[in-house]
């Protein structure tokens, strides 16, 4: 089995995001980049797929300027076998970023795609179900936990759901979103890193992949939500239940 | 233009969630159509459920048990049937976990982007939606029709009810399509028994609260008919099922009271829980974020503090 995992370049959630004073766009000066903790933990399964013996390989792809090699450097070096860039020269929707991965899916006939359910950030959530309706290969979103059926056919996943989780089983080819929690990712050693640092990684152009490259979705604007201001500090319990009785409480 | 929503119900009834999307769908048009798909037996109570919402004008309802299991690809290719017979300008969701699988996946088969998240509709053709867990808002223009949007339930108030239901149609389902199948329902044990996304009471607990006070915790709740929710640290430790997470990786919840104790309110935290209508903290540290957004705090030990609130409510 091969593994196709997409790992996308975030801002490091840890640092905050800031608009730039006219509106017009995100500060990225005060930040720093990293792989998105999402795709890692993905990453992480596929190496553990490869570990037990369900899969002979991953392949890490990332979709973005050439910094993006950053992320593939690591992919690398946590033990990914490939790595690829598709290079886009501009900020893409999550339909074109779902046509570049559908197409690369197919060039590396891979079987299954491990994803982030959502770039840390964006809080898109979208690429993975486009991506199962662009390729019309089994949709599984927001995984928790999963293994491979005996048969080696067979996803099943325990994923979340609005009130309880659900058990699903889905044949392969399948594409999985995957929740933070699933597996704790390692850390790239450091001579992994410096090896990795040295790889050559193939680089294509996003247009030279024949994949319609048109947008359906544009950004207009940046804008600062409300701000809900702190209130006061009681003293005691009883001053607490009085407040909320007023307010909610009957 | 016309508006259609995919409706979310719960074992018997339609969800709140889909009575707030209605709202949000009337700031685009006042022709509102809501869509059912549920099992047969189920269908005309649904039907007849979403057709007393105020505002909407059709109802479409499709029974076929095997659309009780809500697969994403079957849902899509119902909706995409009902596309075949009818035109939308708009389609809605909410943006529950339902809500975050189907629109894209329809989405990708319609060859659309799609808007997800939604928390305030500019015009017909300009929405709003939180990144950066709430930091900022972006506004996005979708070009094509139909314009797939999911929306924050939270952040739109429920459309009410009606005398006069609007008509229903009874269509004929499409073939099943999806190969996923569904093996079973992870059962959680949420304390109090009370879905989170619909109580109007939350606790949320942090780290500062340990396995030892969860009892004391669970007791609040029942005293005041809440659901307990926590942060991503104490859902890690194992205190409480995954499903109990809030935040910006979990579940975003507005009830008309929230109580965070313990929790210092990290930022992807108060993504989840900051359109609570009033917000209390209970912590032993002052200079916790949390006091920023709560509307009435108490710095103290929450072992005294909740057992006294416990006694004097």
């Amino acid at each position: 089995m091969k593994i196709l995992v997409p790992v996308k370049q975030v801002i490091d959630p840890s640092f905050p995001v800031r608009l730039k004073d006219d509106c017009s766009g995100l500060d990225f000066d005060m930040v720093r980049l990293v792989m998105n903790p999402y795709d890692e933990v993905a990453l992480e399964e596929a190496l553990q797929w490869r570990e037990n013996g369900r899969a002979e390989s991953i392949v890490a792809v990332s979709c973005g300027s050439e910094s993006s090699l950053d992320v593939l450097r690591n992919a690398l070096a946590m033990g990914a076998d490939r790595a690829l860039l598709i290079e886009t020269r501009y900020a893409i929707s999550p339909l074109v970023l779902a046509r570049l991965l559908k197409a690369v899916a197919l060039i590396e006939r891979c079987d299954v795609i491990f994803i982030g359910r959502q770039g840390m950030g964006n809080d898109g959530n979208q690429v993975a179900p486009m991506l199962a309706a662009l390729l019309d290969w089994s949709s599984i979103s927001f995984a928790e936990a999963m293994t491979l059926s005996e048969d080696g056919q067979n996803i099943i996943a325990q994923v979340r759901n609005d009130g309880d989780g659900d058990m699903l089983t889905a044949p392969l080819p399948a594409v999985v979103s995957i929740e933070l929690g699933m597996k704790v990712p390692r850390y790239a050693t450091m001579q992994n890193l410096i090896k990795a640092k040295k790889a050559v990684i193939p680089k294509k152009q996003a247009d030279a992949l024949g994949v319609d490259l048109e947008m359906k979705v544009a950004v207009v604007q940046f804008r600062r939500p409300p701000e809900r201001s702190g209130g006061e500090i009681v003293a005691d319990v009883s001053a607490l239940l009085e407040k909320l009785r007023h307010n909610v409480l009957e | 233009m016309t508006v259609l929503i995919l409706a979310e119900y719960t074992e018997k009834h339609i969800k709140n969630v889909t009575a707030s999307v209605v709202t949000a769908a009337l700031q685009i048009s006042d022709d509102v159509h809501v869509l059912i798909l549920s099992d047969e037996k189920n269908a005309p109570s649904f039907a007849g459920q979403a057709a007393k919402l105020k505002g909407v004008s059709q109802v479409f309802a499709v029974g076929a048990d095997y659309l009780k299991a809500k697969l994403t690809e079957d849902a899509s290719a119902q909706i995409q049937m009902v596309l075949a017979q009818n035109t939308y300008t708009h389609i809605l969701m909410s943006s529950s976990y339902s809500g975050k699988r189907v629109m894209p996946y329809l989405a990708g088969k319609l060859g659309q982007d799609c808007a997800s998240d939604c928390v305030v509709i500019d015009d017909k053709n300009l929405f709003v939606r939180p990144i950066y867990a709430s930091s900022l808002y972006v506004v996005e223009k979708l070009f094509d029709e139909p314009k797939l949007v999911s929306v924050r339930a939270s952040a739109f108030a429920p459309c009410g009810s009606r005398e006069t239901p609007a008509p229903i149609t009874y269509l004929t389902a499409a073939p099943a399509v999806s190969r996923t199948r569904h093996i079973g329902s992870e059962i959680t044990a949420e304390t109090s028994g009370i879905d989170l996304t619909c109580a109007n009471i939350v606790i949320g607990i942090g780290r500062g609260v340990t396995r030892a006070e969860l009892p004391l915790i669970e007791k609040l709740a029942v005293k005041l008919h809440a659901a307990i929710g926590a942060t991503r640290a104490v859902v890690e430790e194992g205190l409480i099922s995954s499903s109990a997470m809030l935040g910006q990786t979990g579940k975003i919840i507005a009830p008309d009271l929230y109580i965070a104790i313990g929790i210092s309110g990290a930022i992807q935290h108060l993504a989840g829980v900051k359109d609570s209508k009033v917000i209390v903290a209970i912590n032993e540290d002052i200079k916790a974020p949390i006091f920023q957004v709560a509307d009435y705090g108490i710095v103290g030990d929450l072992k005294t503090l909740v057992p006294e609130m416990i006694e004097a409510l």
